[in-house]
């Protein structure tokens, strides 16, 4: 009797030695820029479910890895039905949501996300981390350095002026993502002022002359008044800014889809 | 004053505001001289901003105006209500929302007309529905309750509509239909829109002698040798034509085709007829005048038109229903 208790007591212990430090196993992303770094950096199977702009190619460069994945809306009450052990959100994302499910006791790492490409490495080394990946966070990264790096390389030694035009508005505000885009590919912001939330019309932005205006995504995929902005007729007529077109989801996230879009830039302006 | 000399005075001021918004851009720029510097010395730079920019912007200015305030006398005076206005009776609201399926559908990407007719389509439910409610004899009550259901109706159906829309980005354009703007149209929808607009105009006018008759009352204006069912479909035709094409454009802008009758009614005398022009004059004048007033203030995003006519329209629609609520009373 002794020795049977003797060995149960040893089998349980030998099972809670089991490092408990392998990743976690239901992750959970309830924000567009998390999809898409988990999807690069996860394990098969460790993702248990995305947000519904996870399958959208044109909002998410992942977007064919994202098929088999189960969607979620955000909802506190969605991602609770997925059991997760793991929740990934972007900073600050708005509402209660993520408040109350740590109220619930479930593990929330926010990110903060999409402020340059600077910032890049360490978003994506807290993601990775987050997901008990570790190396491929640094492989990863490494990619990423290497594309800026061609993209420095490549970039002419004097800038022309760029703004970036998206569905939705003017991405090129200094503090994000797109202006550090265009830093990256040689070119500056032009001078002008711009209103809080970056949407500006299309005559403040001519007026700023840019000499290159990027617009991304390329086509719009559906119908929506910004969309349509994308194809107003002023931006093409004679004497306005030179156009070019990036690929979808260039400016939105971290990850290697944003040095991507500064290597092709810089290399398009590269005489 | 006479009919003819209101008319050419409201004229002169539309004339005058129509110029004012060619050269009105975000702030003061149009009266800094630095600025009309710069556009003087590229040519390029200020033909695109005056001719795909600017001149769109201020015609279908113009034209919503014209079309609100024209269809809001057409309404008062079929309706024998003061309160009338196509946004009271439902009817931009229903435009708004054929628009926004055919525009989010994709079906104006494929066929251009598509969008005027959305618009069309839904005013034209809209106000078959308001009939359909409060019947042919409706007391002024009961046309504005049945008015406020069916825009209310038509409001969250649109919400609806741009939440399925397949696009990310359209469930955040609901400021625009909801409040109306002008703002970086291009001139293909203006020009798209306006014959629509013109005919619905044309329509309306026509039937002005028609319109006083029917003060007196139906049966008085028969005896007049008026054909009374016609002469309201024909005018309801023209308040939805020109209504649906405009809001198909710009969105539901608040309280124009309200205020604009009353407001050059003292001028001519209390007959319908004479106040369509005068009406659609001095709504083209308002619609102007919010749109250089939202482009003027120098921060924030630009406004939508119809918190700007809200802000004003809704006193005016405040200090009306007391009026005649004294009156009856």
């Amino acid at each position: 009797m002794r020795r049977f208790r003797l060995a149960s007591i040893l089998a349980l212990a030998a099972l809670l030695a089991i490092p408990a430090a392998a990743g976690p196993k239901r992750v959970v992303s309830v924000n567009l820029c998390t999809d898409y770094l988990a999807l690069l950096l996860a394990e098969p199977g460790q993702i248990a479910s995305l947000t519904f702009m996870a399958r959208d190619p044109w909002l998410n460069p992942e977007a064919a890895r994202a098929g088999a994945i189960p969607i979620n809306r955000g909802s506190a009450e969605e991602v609770l039905s997925f059991a997760p052990d793991l929740v990934l959100a972007s900073a600050g994302q708005a509402g209660p949501t993520l408040a109350l499910l740590r109220g619930l006791g479930i593990k929330v790492v926010e990110i903060p996300l999409a402020q340059s490409l600077e910032t890049m490495p360490e978003s994506i080394s807290q993601v990775a981390a987050a997901l008990g990946r570790q190396e491929a966070g640094a492989e990863l990264i490494a990619r990423i350095r290497a594309m800026l790096q061609a993209a420095e390389v490549a970039r002419p030694a004097q800038g022309a002026s760029a703004a970036i035009l998206g569905p939705g508005g003017e991405f090129s505000r200094d503090d994000t993502l797109g202006a550090s885009i265009l830093k990256a590919a040689g070119f500056h912001l032009p001078d002008a002022e711009r209103s809080a939330d970056g949407r500006v019309s299309i005559e403040t932005l001519i007026l700023s002359r840019p000499d290159v205006l990027v617009i991304s995504p390329p086509e719009a995929q559906g119908s929506s008044l910004s969309e349509a902005m994308l194809a107003h007729p002023a931006l093409f007529g004679r004497g306005a800014p030179r156009v070019l077109r990036i690929g979808p989801a260039a400016f939105m996230c971290d990850g290697p889809a944003a040095a991507q879009a500064a290597l092709e830039l810089a290399r398009r302006v590269a005489p | 004053m006479n009919a003819a000399r209101l008319n050419i005075a409201l004229g002169a001021v539309v004339a005058a505001l129509f110029a004012l918004s060619l050269l009105t851009g975000r702030g003061f720029a149009g009266f800094d001289p630095a600025w009309w510097a710069r556009l003087a010395a590229e040519p390029d730079l200020a033909q695109i901003i005056f001719f795909e920019i600017r001149l769109p912007r201020a015609v279908l200015a113009l034209l919503t105006g014209a079309a609100l305030g024209m269809a809001g006398a057409a309404f008062q005076g079929l309706l024998r209500n003061p309160l009338a206005d196509p946004g009271v009776i439902g009817t931009s609201g229903g435009a708004a929302l054929g628009a926004v399926i055919a525009f989010y559908s994709g079906a104006s990407a494929a066929f251009s007309l598509a969008l005027p007719l959305g618009g069309l389509a839904g005013a034209a439910g809209a106000l078959a529905l308001l009939f359909l409610i409060a019947g042919r004899h409706a007391s002024v009550l009961t046309l504005v309750l049945a008015g406020v259901a069916i825009q209310a109706a038509a409001g969250a159906l649109t919400a609806l509509a741009l939440n399925l829309a397949p696009s990310p980005f359209a469930a955040y354009e609901i400021m625009f239909w909801m409040l109306g703007s002008v703002s970086d149209r291009p001139m293909t929808i203006v020009l798209t829109v306006a014959p629509f607009i013109v005919l619905g105009l044309a329509l309306m006018l026509g039937l002005r002698r028609g319109l006083d008759a029917l003060t007196l009352g139906e049966d008085t204006a028969r005896s007049l040798g008026i054909d009374v069912r016609r002469l309201q479909m024909i005018a309801a035709l023209g308040a939805t034509l020109a209504v649906g094409a405009s809001v198909s454009a710009t969105g539901v802008i608040g309280f124009a085709g309200l205020a604009a009758p009353h407001l050059v009614r003292p001028f001519v005398s209390q007959s319908p007829g004479a106040t369509l022009l005068p009406a659609a004059l001095a709504g083209a004048a308002l619609i102007l005048a919010a749109d250089i007033l939202v482009r003027l203030i120098p921060f924030g995003p630009e406004l939508k038109l119809g918190v700007v006519t809200a802000l004003a329209g809704a006193p005016f629609f405040l200090w009306l229903i007391l009026r005649t609520r004294r009156e009856g009373a």
